[in-house]
């Protein structure tokens, strides 16, 4: 295999490697049933295509929690705290994989009750 | 540039790799991401407990009304469906099913009264919505009817449409019922639902019963007072169940003579569907403002004073004038009876309760007697017998007959 071979499929696989690691997760969206603030965890039942799963969602320091609020005519986002959330909440989430665990991104709260 | 087709490469090669990877099978709770870029509204019928649910046709263009939905809106619904209801509201932007979008005029022409208010009530934990990830709260337990009410006529509002959400407005949402009834029930019913089918009236020549004219109003099973519209519920036994009858040449093929087949073997969600475009033939089903039933309470134990006392009220109550005493249909009346439509009619036989029209179980008895068939001689006995007494007398009748006969009756 002649090295400028090598260098392309090298720099194929990079890409493919690239593009899945890129590759935006679908969002998710159910009722919260655990918080954990301590474990940094947010559980939520959902589902889909007629099956019912819970889904544990890790929480990081780069993950975003919000709610909208009416402001004039608009919404405005207001971050929200992890232990602020409540069990029965529904909620949006886009995640990512790391590690074997769903990393949220960013958790949209639809209906607080 | 020796190797320039490196870069053309590289971005087809990660166009192939995002198109691979995204969408995956799976994401975090299984879905599949083809499946879940869809918007809210599906064309299913409301469920039974909730078709008879309608709103107010005024409702729909009463602005107080819908100055209060705009309110309600504004603070429970636009988040997810967009301040001009266009399913764009930021916190509906990253929902796996996407809300409705209420300026869709073709979607919301499709949608049924009773449909908005159940997906306003229920929201998204009822199939099929919540089988597919739909995320929308229940409303019933935190808004009032007629709060409901006000906020569907707001939304309603954002389609362009002025008037009532009406199937005289709307023909598109009975359309499948439209479109089923054209298949199974023309040849009988007509074209237009008012009994005049070519093959109807050779199914009982010159006599009752009639394919049933819908424009009219007149129904004969039902568990609403006499003379009332039925439900949606009896409108739906009646398809699933057929109509028995004494039968005629044409009716020996149909199990268990019926003059009117069963539509069993249909979905129920067709026959939910053309349930709904036969009540849209008469406009009744939709200005009337509550649906009473008559209730019927749980059958008390058969006893031999029941029957007893059952016999006492068949002859006092004149049953037997058109029924006969011993039940066969044969009383000094049942040849002059004529229906409506001034068509001789038969007293029913008392000891063939596989012939019942409106069924033979306790139960069945209990609903006819008590509300009686309208457009027949049949009166209804609600308001002269005490629910006690019409299980005194519907026992009494089922004992007229065989046990092998009632079972056969019982029997669907």
């Amino acid at each position: 295999m002649g090295q400028a071979t090598r260098v392309h499929v090298l720099a194929m696989i990079s890409v493919i490697w690239l593009s899945t690691v890129l590759a935006d997760e679908a969002p998710i969206s159910g009722k919260v049933q655990v918080v954990d603030p301590a474990a940094s965890t947010l559980t939520i039942e959902a589902t889909s295509q007629g099956k019912t799963r819970r889904v544990t969602v890790e929480i990081k320091p780069t993950s975003r929690i919000v709610r909208f609020v009416r402001v004039g005519a608009g919404f405005e986002e207001q971050r929200v705290q992890l232990a602020d959330m409540k069990p029965g909440w529904v909620i949006s989430v886009t995640t990512r994989h790391e590690d074997g665990r769903e990393v949220a991104e960013v958790v949209k709260i639809i209906f607080e009750r | 540039m020796k190797h320039w087709w490196y870069v053309p490469l590289a971005l087809v090669t990660l166009a192939v790799g995002v198109w691979v990877t995204n969408p995956p099978a799976l994401r975090a709770n299984g879905e599949d991401k083809h499946e879940i870029e869809e918007v809210g509204h599906a064309h299913v019928p409301a469920p039974l407990e909730y078709a008879d649910l309608l709103m107010p046709p005024s409702v729909w263009t009463d602005q107080a009304m819908i100055a209060r939905g705009k309110e309600i809106y504004a603070a429970n619904c636009a988040v997810c469906h967009g301040e001009h209801g266009d399913g764009k509201g930021p916190a509906g932007q990253a929902l796996p099913l996407k809300p409705s979008d209420f300026r869709d005029r073709h979607a919301v022409a499709e949608m049924r009264d009773n449909y908005w208010f159940w997906r306003a009530s229920e929201g998204g934990t009822v199939e099929p919505f919540k089988s597919r990830g739909s995320a929308m709260p229940p409303w019933k337990g935190t808004l009032s009817v007629e709060d409901r009410w006000a906020v569907i006529a707001y939304q309603h509002t954002f389609s362009g449409h002025q008037g009532p959400h009406v199937p005289w407005e709307h023909p598109e949402m009975v359309q499948m019922g439209r479109d089923i009834y054209r298949m199974a029930c023309v040849s009988c019913h007509g074209l237009d639902g008012q009994g005049d089918g070519s093959v109807g009236p050779t199914l009982s020549p010159n006599r009752a019963p009639q394919p049933r004219d819908f424009t009219a109003g007149l129904f004969k099973l039902r568990s609403t007072p006499t003379g009332e519209l039925p439900t949606t519920a009896d409108l739906f036994r009646t398809v699933t169940e057929g109509i028995r009858s004494r039968g005629g040449p044409l009716t020996l093929g149909l199990s268990g003579y019926r003059i009117m087949p069963s539509f069993r073997h249909m979905p129920e969600e067709q026959r939910l569907e053309l349930v709904e475009y036969v009540k849209s033939l008469n406009q009744g089903f939709w200005t009337r403002q509550d649906v009473k039933t008559v209730p019927v309470p749980a059958p008390p134990p058969e006893t031999p004073e029941r029957i007893a006392r059952g016999r006492q009220l068949y002859a006092d109550a004149e049953c037997w004038t058109c029924h006969g005493r011993s039940g066969r249909g044969d009383g000094p009346s049942a040849p002059t009876l004529k229906d409506q439509n001034d068509f001789p009619i038969t007293a029913t036989d008392l000891t063939e309760p596989s012939r019942f029209k409106n069924g033979a179980t306790p139960q069945d008895v209990y609903r006819t007697v008590v509300t009686g068939l309208t457009g027949t001689p049949m009166p209804s006995y609600e308001d002269a017998l005490e629910p006690d007494q019409a299980w005194d007398l519907v026992y009494y009748v089922l004992s007229l007959s065989s046990e092998s006969h009632r079972a056969s009756g019982v029997a669907r």
